[in-house]
């Protein structure tokens, strides 16, 4: 067990190690930062001088080297665009992320798993096909276009809502039910087929024998069963909505890091698209490790070893 | 002959459950896809400025010239739908074949060879696993200069790990099995043992995955293009016209909102194929 986490940790580092290679070099094939930062009739000396403050008039092997020897003591660089460190940019980036997934998930699960139940014990009848329909309809509408119509609705036509910005509950509203919209179509196939799975078994079998009633049998024994794969993709989960929320907080301009790393994109910020990146990745590396830890715990069935990383 | 029979007995069964409305649709969407200049009542790039923002036809000041209305720049709404069905479909299907194909082919031999090379492909696809996608996508189209190659490239560059590493782990188990072990013995090169006898094996798995990710590709396909760097304007994209409507959200919501069902409608229509294939053809592939 030790040694296995320790080789998916080596694995990890490497995966990581490859990543700050190819977003380091192809980030720099967008185009120069100095053009976008210096006004338009700047000498060729204040150019030079622009490159040498970014850091850019050294050949890219080398620029590569001091960026990841610093990035190994703990400094991300400093921002073109803020002069800030990327860190403290990460800092206020990051908990606006996690605290809008947070709320999306939380306002998905119980329906989710009502859903999921539901779809499971009448497996093949309408209310199965329902459910489905509605969970895959949730995983197929584009998630800026949903939020999109949630402003003109709820902002434009009711004015009940904040347009964009983080502020009151209100302004949590629309984003969370943007992002939530996909979380619980994820949750209740999830959970569906997992109760499936669940339900088929003997030990369910025998709970009925045994006179236990249908009702508790499938709220207590089948669905404490069934929630495993579920808790263990809420793992995956929060890495997939850190990043995944870029177009959700771009559409309602919610200062999260992903919405701080569209802008960096455009104004051809590296150090944050390079920081920022880096450190999502290595969420994202974490938590799918985790994951396959807690599976171990939680299923005594699946110890480490056949299960790969993640989805 | 007995075997040939009961195989496809066994394939009608499964075929009777089939998703009839989501095949309708994409027929329709098919058909839209080819011949899109029959169907168009008008010009989609003509540019009328006497007849901009003309709502749907049931809206006050609506007309029956165009059902469901003009952009900003007196566009047809219908007639721009129609021939981004050619765009957006298009786009998205070559994206797919050449992320999945690369990803077939990198799968088979990560599985079968092993060794070294097994290990670095890994790392390789667990890095753009972990990249955030979307804008892995993003810094690719403007890396490489927007274009519709440069978006099939970027996504195909996205989504062809999700394939090698399914793929992987399909041929591991194969390659286990006693007719390829076999077919070693008996001197078959890695070459033929890999077209001849994982290949078939592979494939049923592989256009499940295709099926269940091909909706995803649409979405991400109108997503670049709302983030500013998917297909060229002015080319009638359903994602380029979803993003041109962001900015009449309050005067005319019917640019956006067409393209936006109709994008819905057609994602929807290949996930419910999608997961009526995998439970016919291969129920393992289990995927949130």
């Amino acid at each position: 067990m030790q040694r296995l986490i320790l080789i998916r940790l080596v694995e990890g580092m490497i995966t990581l190690l490859i990543m700050s290679m190819v977003i380091f070099f192809v980030v720099r094939q967008t185009g120069s930062p100095i053009d976008l930062y210096l006004p338009a009739g700047a000498t060729s000396e204040q150019i030079k001088e622009l490159e040498r403050i970014f850091g850019l008039d050294r050949p890219l092997p080398v620029q590569y080297y001091s960026w990841l020897w610093q990035v190994l003591q703990g400094n991300l660089g400093i921002s073109y665009q803020t002069s800030l460190p990327v860190s403290q940019l990460i800092a206020v980036g990051l908990p606006n992320s996690v605290k809008l997934a947070t709320v999306a998930l939380v306002l998905a699960m119980i329906p989710s798993v009502m859903m999921g139940v539901w779809a499971a014990v009448h497996r093949g009848r309408t209310l199965d096909y329902i459910v489905r329909t509605v969970a895959v309809f949730g995983q197929s509408v584009p998630g800026f276009w949903l939020g999109l119509m949630l402003i003109q609705l709820f902002a434009v036509n009711l004015g009940i809502l904040p347009v964009a910005g983080m502020g009151t509950w209100k302004h949590y509203i629309m984003p969370s039910m943007t992002l939530g919209t996909w979380a619980l179509a994820a949750y209740a196939r999830l959970l569906r087929s997992s109760m499936l799975e669940v339900l088929d078994t003997d030990y369910i079998l025998l709970a009925r024998i045994k006179g236990v009633p249908k009702r508790g049998v499938i709220w207590n024994h089948a669905l404490r069963n069934a929630l495993i794969p579920v808790v263990t993709f809420t793992g995956v989960y929060f890495s997939l909505m850190i990043t995944a929320g870029v177009v959700t907080e771009t559409v309602f301009a919610w200062p999260g890091m992903g919405l701080m790393l569209y802008d960096a994109i455009k104004l051809r910020d590296f150090p944050v698209v390079q920081g920022m990146v880096l450190v999502s990745a290595a969420i994202v590396i974490v938590f799918n490790l985790i994951v396959d830890v807690l599976y171990g715990y939680l299923d005594p069935r699946i110890r480490l070893g056949g299960a790969s990383g993640g989805k | 002959m007995i075997k040939a029979m009961s195989n496809f007995f066994r394939l009608a069964r499964k075929l009777r459950r089939a998703p009839v409305l989501p095949a309708v649709m994409l027929f329709f969407c098919a058909i839209t896809a080819l011949i899109p200049y029959v169907l168009m009542p008008h010009s989609p790039f003509d540019i009328v400025l006497s007849k901009q923002l003309v709502p749907p036809f049931w809206q006050q000041g609506g007309t029956f010239e165009h059902l469901l209305g003009t952009d900003q720049l007196g566009r047809d709404i219908l007639s721009r739908i129609i021939l981004g069905a050619r765009y957006s479909l298009s786009v998205a299907f070559a994206a797919l074949t050449l992320g999945g194909v690369v990803g077939l082919a990198l799968g088979m031999i990560s599985g079968y060879k092993g060794g070294w090379l097994d290990k670095v492909l890994m790392r390789v696809v667990d890095s753009t696993l972990a990249f955030p996608l979307i804008l892995l996508a993003m810094i690719l189209v403007v890396a490489l200069r927007p274009s519709i190659t440069t978006v099939i490239i970027a996504i195909a560059a996205i989504y062809w790990a999700r394939f090698a590493r399914v793929i992987r782990g399909e041929t591991l188990s194969i390659k286990e099995r006693e007719y390829v072990v076999l077919a070693r013995v008996a001197g078959a090169s890695s070459f033929r043992i890999m077209l001849k006898h994982i290949f078939p094996n592979v494939l049923n798995t592989w256009v499940v995955l295709l099926t269940l990710i091909v909706g995803q590709v649409i979405v991400i396909t109108a997503t670049l293009s709302f983030l500013g760097v998917g297909i060229p304007p002015p080319a009638p994209a359903w994602g380029n016209m979803l993003s041109e409507g962001r900015g009449y959200l309050t005067s005319a919501w019917w640019i956006s909102f067409f393209p936006g069902v109709v994008i819905t409608m057609v994602v929807l229509s290949f996930n419910l194929f999608g997961d009526w294939l995998r439970d016919a053809l291969d129920p393992s592939l289990r995927q949130v």
